[in-house]
Order: C-alpha cells, then structure tokens, then sequence
C-alpha cells in the first residue's frame, strides 16, 4: 500500500538525479545544480570517517569541513531541496564509497552527479561504486577555478616545459585581470623582485589581528563531535581563537569561545557568503 | 617570519577558497580593486593576485595531469621517516619548533614556513616523499590534495625531479636567519655546518648536495651551489658527511 505521507518511494517517482556534494565543493554557484528540479533530484552529502582518517587529519581540518558541510546542507535544506545527509555517528559508513553504494540502492537514482573531486583517490572510488551499481556518473566541470582542467590540458599539450608564469598570463588575459588592453597594468607582468624584502631587525611592526568569528550552535556541536571522535587525532581545537579586528604589536591573549581556525579568515557564515575581509598583500612565493 | 607570530600579513583565505566558500575571482577582484582605488601598491597587489590566478590554478591543472603518477615519483631517491617531531613539536630548533607548534595548534602555518621549514627540512634530511605529502595533507586546514600534493611533491620535495619547479628549494640554516628572528634564539648556529652547535640546516643542506650532485649537475641553477660544494676540503665533507649522518640518525 503506498505511504500517503510519501516517505517510500515507488518505481515510478525514483529520483531522477542524485546530486553528490563533497565537502571542499560548498558553492550553490556549482555546476552540481545545473537544472536541479526539486520535484525530481535530490542532494546527498555524508560525513564519513575516511576522509578524516585515510590521514590523520589534524582536529580543526576536521572541523573545518564538518562544520562548513552542516551550514552548506542548512541552506540546501532552506531552498525546500530534499537533502539526504548523513551524519557521523548515525550511520554505519566508514567510507564514502559504502555510504554511496547504500544510497543508489535504495534511491536507485537514473543519474549520479558530482562536479570533478579535488582528490583522485575519491574520483576512482566515486567511479567504480557508479560502475558497480549500474548508474550514469555525469561529472560536471568545476566552475569555482578561472581555468578549467580541459584548457589546462591544452594549453599543457605540446609544451615541454609547463611553466606558472605562462598560464599565469594565460589566465590574466582570459579575464582582464589587472591588464589595460593587451599590456598588463604598470608595463610588467612580474613583481617578485619588489616583494622579496625581510622584515630587518625591527620585526613585523603591527600585525593586524586574525579576524574571528563566535561559534554558532552547528560549529560548538562539531567542535564537541571531534574532540570526542577523533580524539587522538593531531592537532588541538583550543588554538581556534580569534577576536577582534584591531591592529595588536605583541601576543593575542586568547579568550574562550570565540571561533572556528584563525588560519582560515572567512570561514564565518558557510553557504558562499564567506567574508571578504582582511586580505592583505601575501606576495612572496614565486 | 617572526617568533611569536603565526599570521602575520597573510590573507589566511586559502581553507575558504579550497572549500568553494569563496570563488577565487572575488577575491582577485578585491585585490585589484584595492589598488585601482589607490588603497594598495602594484606589487604587493600583483604578488598576491599571481598566488590565486598563477599559482593555485597551475598546481590544480598539474595535479589532474600527473595522478597517479605524482604518487610514485622519488627523484631523488629519499627514504628516511618523517621525524617524529613533526606530530608533537618537540625540537631545539627553534624555527621548526615555532612551525609545527602553531601549525599543532591552529592547522596553519604560512606558506614560507610550509616551503622553506617544514619542507625544507624533509628534502635536506631526505625523507620519502609520500610521508611528506600524507602530512602535509593531514595537518593544514586548508589542505586539500590537489593544491597540497603538487606544492608538495613538486615544489617543496622535487620529487618529480624538476617537471615542476627549474630548482629544488635547498638553502642553509642562513637562509632562515636572513628571513627571520628565529636563529637569535635557537642554540644552534646558522653559518655552522659542524660542530656541536652546527645548525641542521647547513650540515644537511652540504650534505643534500653531495648526495644529489650527480642529479643535479645538468641543473644551470644549481650550478654556483655545487661549485660552492667542490670548494669545501675533503676533510670539512668528511666532518659535514658525519654530523649530517648523526643529525639523520636523530634530529634535534
């Protein structure tokens, strides 16, 4: 007997794509979304313990991510997508791989979606759990890089030294990035010489101080999850303390509860509307 | 770098573009748009655009190139272990203690600590380069393989023996003392290749040279550190082969 509350699913309403999120690919810009139909295709993000573990993550890389992936499915969740999430600890998964394979299972999915992985080793995994359960993967470019992986390969074609400084131009043609026409702004492609100074005896002078951002309900809920699951872990939450944004000459006196990692500004509100505060000039690799 | 001082003057955005919180032409926009209104100079602008719109879309393009292959490359043939300071900051020297003690405690460390401290000391000492690469993925914020496996491998280990950077990133214990104020408080002592207070740096970077010399003799870059190399007596490489040997056995 069909379920009126719609909580099964028949053969007849299978979803048609299912939409797989990383957690390094949190952009609603993604091209993951191209031609979502609510009515149709559903989001499926899983938090699993691999991915913290097939290295030994440092404890606030962990939160990091953790707690950027809840924000992303809170918003997924606001736009009224259905949004199938899985949490760690609330399911049996270890891997993405089996957590992936449950879920075309029992979605049965037409199509599996994803925008290219940053990682290799989650791209094979991703391909052969598609293969094994006879479901389309259709991997989408990713849009949240200037140059794509195709231009890049052309432009690599037949050169025998691929050389940063070539495609660097490459790409600030592309986009008119500091260029007046053809030429780029102030008659030189290349600064470094300028910006190989040390600080000297003096020091650093003022130090403007990291910006920090208070911990919301989801990040104090990660925070407590990986300092008891990952307890032996590297690396301490303790030092993910940032307040104010006034200049500062000597050491930050922490103060407690204050936000997520001051070694990643921006990270305040997930959902693509990280900050854009405090870039200053950081110009001294090549 | 400055003791004491583990942000300094770095945007700190990287762990938000690798998540796609940002989307990197905002960010480039912002930069330009700073100096285009007067509120930062060319080159401190441009430096910092070439990181995002250079730099980080180069390594993500060789990344998808070169896997599997980046995973087995060992140019220069190094197998030491990773030091075990490197998961708990335990160490007299005073760059790498500062280095690895915030990166334990905020998962970050600047790009020239990343290059020319942690990764300078694993390619002196000769540590396999996948234990380079496994912990540098695990223990930065914003470490994502595709930007962190060729900025590894590459540039900081040349471990794909030169596809990527023209030179491998070798310098002495001076290199860190031009850049920093951590040799005025360290017990060791820079422009020291032997001796009780020699600096790791030096004894291992001569010895680094020697070891590779044959690699990297075709190198035009390399070209003044190895005549710098020949100079050095048969007896100093004797002294500096030695202390390099004891410091490998374990670091300080």
């Amino acid at each position: 007997m069909t379920d009126l509350a719609g909580t099964d699913r028949s053969a007849n309403d299978r979803c048609r794509n299912l939409v797989l999120v990383l957690g390094d690919q949190l952009s609603f810009d993604s091209g993951a979304f191209d031609g979502f139909q609510p009515s149709e295709d559903r989001v499926w993000m899983a938090e699993v313990d691999e991915e913290s573990e097939h290295v030994p993550s440092h404890k606030a890389r962990i939160a990091l991510f953790l707690t950027a992936m809840r924000h992303f499915a809170q918003e997924v969740r606001a736009r009224g997508w259905p949004l199938e999430y899985l949490r760690l600890g609330e399911h049996p998964f270890p891997s993405l791989a089996e957590a992936l394979a449950d879920a075309l299972r029992n979605l049965r999915p037409r199509r599996l979606v994803t925008v290219e992985p940053g990682d290799w080793r989650v791209r094979q995994a991703l391909a052969a759990v598609a293969r094994n359960h006879q479901t389309p993967l259709e991997i989408r470019p990713d849009r949240c890089f200037v140059g794509s992986t195709e231009e890049f390969a052309r432009w690599a074609a037949g050169r025998r030294n691929l050389v940063q400084e070539h495609w660097y131009r490459q790409l600030r043609r592309k986009t008119g990035v500091l260029m007046e026409g053809p030429n780029p702004v102030g008659g030189r492609w290349n600064f470094d010489a300028e910006n190989r100074a040390s600080f000297g005896p003096g020091g650093p002078g003022l130090v403007p101080r990291p910006v920090g951002f208070p911990a919301d309900r989801i990040t104090s809920e990660v925070l407590g999850l990986v300092a008891r699951r990952f307890e032996g872990h590297p690396g301490s939450l303790e030092g993910s303390i940032g307040r104010s944004r006034a200049p500062r000459r000597s050491k930050r006196s922490p103060t407690s509860s204050e936000t997520v990692c001051p070694g990643s500004a921006g990270i305040k509100t997930p959902c693509g509307t990280a900050s854009r505060s405090s870039s200053t000039a950081d110009s001294r690799r090549r | 770098m400055w003791d004491g001082e583990p942000f300094l003057f770095h945007s700190r955005l990287s762990a938000a573009l690798n998540l796609k919180l940002l989307h990197p032409m905002e960010v480039v926009r912002a930069a330009e748009e700073a100096y285009r209104s007067g509120h930062a100079p060319l080159p401190a602008v441009e430096g910092f655009i070439r990181q995002i719109l250079g730099w980080r879309e180069y390594v993500r393009g060789l990344y998808h190139l070169w896997m599997p292959d980046w995973l087995s490359w060992n140019a220069l043939n190094a197998h030491r272990p990773l030091p075990e300071f490197y998961w708990t900051g335990e160490t007299e020297m005073r760059c790498l203690k500062a280095t690895v003690g915030q990166t334990l405690r905020h998962g970050y460390a600047h790009h020239i600590q990343r290059l020319m401290v942690t990764g300078l000391f694993a390619l002196l000492l000769g540590v396999r380069p996948i234990e380079v690469h496994r912990w540098f993925l695990a223990i930065y914020v914003d470490a994502v393989e595709w930007v962190e496996l060729p900025n590894t491998l590459g540039m900081s280990q040349f471990a794909d023996g030169g596809r990527m950077a023209t030179k491998p990133y070798a310098a002495t214990g001076r290199y860190i003392q031009r850049m920093s104020n951590h040799c005025a408080s360290c017990r060791f002592r820079p422009e020291r290749a032997t001796g009780e207070d020699a600096c790791p740096f030096t004894a291992l970077y001569w010895h680094f040279l020697e070891r590779n010399e044959a690699r990297l003799a075709g190198n035009p870059r390399m070209r003044p550190a190895l005549t710098n190399l020949r100079r050095l007596s048969p007896d100093d490489r004797a002294a500096i082969r030695r202390k390099a040997e004891r410091i490998a056995q374990g670091p300080p």
